[in-house]
């Protein structure tokens, strides 16, 4: 046998193993992996995410975050003209009206209330986005339980509601409310990890046939803008380096893979940001120069607002920020295997 | 994350220390229990990791001021109440010896005291930046509740 139909036939059991996998990630995705697994569920699931790109709408939010027995609220205006134009303008309460969130073919500007631009994102890389998503829909489906809860009406409109069930216990989890006729996400109740309501949020009208004003997207100038945090360009990215050696945790709770990490610079220093997830929640792990701003501390944690618990503690030089909605003592686990951390339990 | 009614026992599990009922019942739940099979994976290689590592030696002079002390005239005085002569005086400067070195494999074993309680409320301002960028990327995932991380990101009325 010549070296060309060697070669052809490593390339054809090459191709033939690929295309295993990936009818195994696809069934893995789309079937049932269990007793009780709903594969409607995982749908109708499914669906609503590809439909956050695919359908315009108008409306407006109602936003909840419960945290020390309160409950803290929010109100919205939402546009999105499909694919990928959407813009988060709040109104009330008076301290958060005219802050606002548009982002636009991957670039991302939000404005505060003064109209000052407090962040700018550039595409990061363009197209992997897609790979990124398709690997947490994989982990998702590993590490949740998609469960139909029934039916009920937001906005007016008919909604079916599932439920992501972590399959290990403690794991924050969600419960959606998905419109029957766009597959569009009505409302949705972030539980966290002790299973308490944490987050909802709610559409109280909704648009499906909107028209929109060249004016609904404009921002206001923002002159002499200082972003603050920052992610380089893409032409700009090369030519940055970090000035350490990042540090990485040798701990992550079960069912949490590394996702990705990108530098960014907040007013000009530079820093890293590793983030994690199970497929459905997020760990952040900030790596930074100790600067005067740095935690004097050994630690400091601190939770409530609805964000979760942060976790902040200096060794080696830098600063670090562990934000997760985890448990206190997971945080910690994951903080003590960053090399030079070893004494946080 | 580990059951915290099987956390406690990991150790004891992998030490060989569980009555036989106790055993059985953690080596039935590790069957079924990832994280704490995870877990108890960690500590038995926490465990070699330790043994591979020689133990760091004894100051030169620390048993020597050990048993100066026990020696000591004040300290044979009060050793009289248990023995007599110098035999008792080196027998205690031994137990002192092996109830220091006991002490100290405990608090390796129970690690360094606790760093402190969770505050409740949002952490200083230096931390802002960092808990904005989490909530925004995590944000921009699928069946993310953006406005409620936005919100949270940003409940200090966006200070830049």
């Amino acid at each position: 046998m010549n070296a060309a139909r060697c070669r052809a036939r490593q390339g054809r059991r090459v191709r033939i193993a690929a295309g295993i996998a990936a009818a195994l990630a696809w069934t893995l995705l789309l079937g049932g992996t269990g007793a009780g697994e709903a594969p409607a569920a995982w749908d109708l699931l499914f669906r609503a995410i590809a439909a956050d790109r695919k359908v315009s709408y108008r409306g407006t939010q109602e936003t909840e975050l419960f945290a020390g027995g309160e409950a803290r609220r929010s109100q919205s205006l939402v546009l999105h003209r499909a694919p990928d134009v959407l813009r988060i303008e709040y109104v009330a309460p008076p301290p958060l009206a005219g802050l606002v969130v548009q982002e636009e073919s991957g670039l991302q500007r939000i404005l505060n209330p003064a109209g000052e631009l407090v962040r700018a994102a550039h595409p990061w890389r363009p197209g992997q986005g897609e790979g990124l998503q398709a690997r947490r829909l994989l982990l998702l489906r590993v590490n949740y339980r998609a469960e139909l809860q029934g039916r009920g009406t937001v906005a007016g409109r008919p909604a079916a509601a599932a439920a992501l069930v972590p399959r290990a216990a403690g794991n924050p989890w969600r419960k959606l409310w998905v419109d029957e006729a766009t597959a569009l996400i009505l409302q949705n109740e972030g539980y966290d990890a002790t299973g308490r309501l944490a987050t909802r949020s709610r559409f109280t009208a909704i648009d499906f046939a909107p028209r929109f004003r060249p004016t609904d997207f404009a921002l206001p100038a923002a002159a002499g803008a200082d972003p603050g945090m920052v992610h380089p360009g893409p032409g700009e990215r090369e030519a940055q380096r970090l000035p350490f050696d990042p540090l990485l945790p040798g701990y992550l709770p079960p069912g949490y893979v590394f996702e990705e990490g990108h530098l960014m610079e907040h007013h000009g220093v530079p820093a890293l940001h590793l983030a994690f997830t199970d497929g459905l929640n997020t760990l952040s792990l900030f790596e930074a120069g100790a600067t005067a701003s740095a935690p004097a501390e050994a630690l400091s944690m601190h939770q409530g607002d609805g964000f979760g618990m942060v976790l902040r503690w200096a060794a080696r030089g830098l600063a670090f920020t562990l934000v997760g909605d985890l448990p206190a003592g997971e945080l910690r686990k994951i903080a003590g295997s960053v090399p030079g951390a070893e004494g946080i339990r | 994350m580990v059951c915290p009614e099987f956390a406690e026992r990991l150790s004891a599990y992998l030490d060989g220390e569980l009555g036989e009922d106790e055993r059985e019942g953690m080596a039935a739940h590790l069957t079924a229990c990832a994280a704490c099979r995870v877990a108890l994976a960690a500590l038995a290689r926490l465990g070699d990791l330790l043994r591979a590592t020689p133990a760091p030696p004894l100051g030169e002079d620390l048993a020597p001021g050990l048993l100066a002390q026990v020696t000591a005239p004040e300290a044979r005085l009060r050793l009289r109440w248990f023995g007599h002569g110098r035999r008792t005086a080196v027998a205690a400067a031994g137990l002192v010896l092996v109830l220091a070195g006991a002490s100290a494999l405990l608090l390796w074993r129970a690690g360094p005291p606790e760093p402190g309680p969770v505050m409740a409320g949002r952490p200083p301002a230096a931390a802002e930046p960092y808990l904005r960028e989490h909530a925004v990327y995590a944000a921009g995932q699928p069946l993310a509740d953006r406005s409620s991380l936005l919100l949270t990101s940003f409940g200090r009325g966006a200070e830049r």
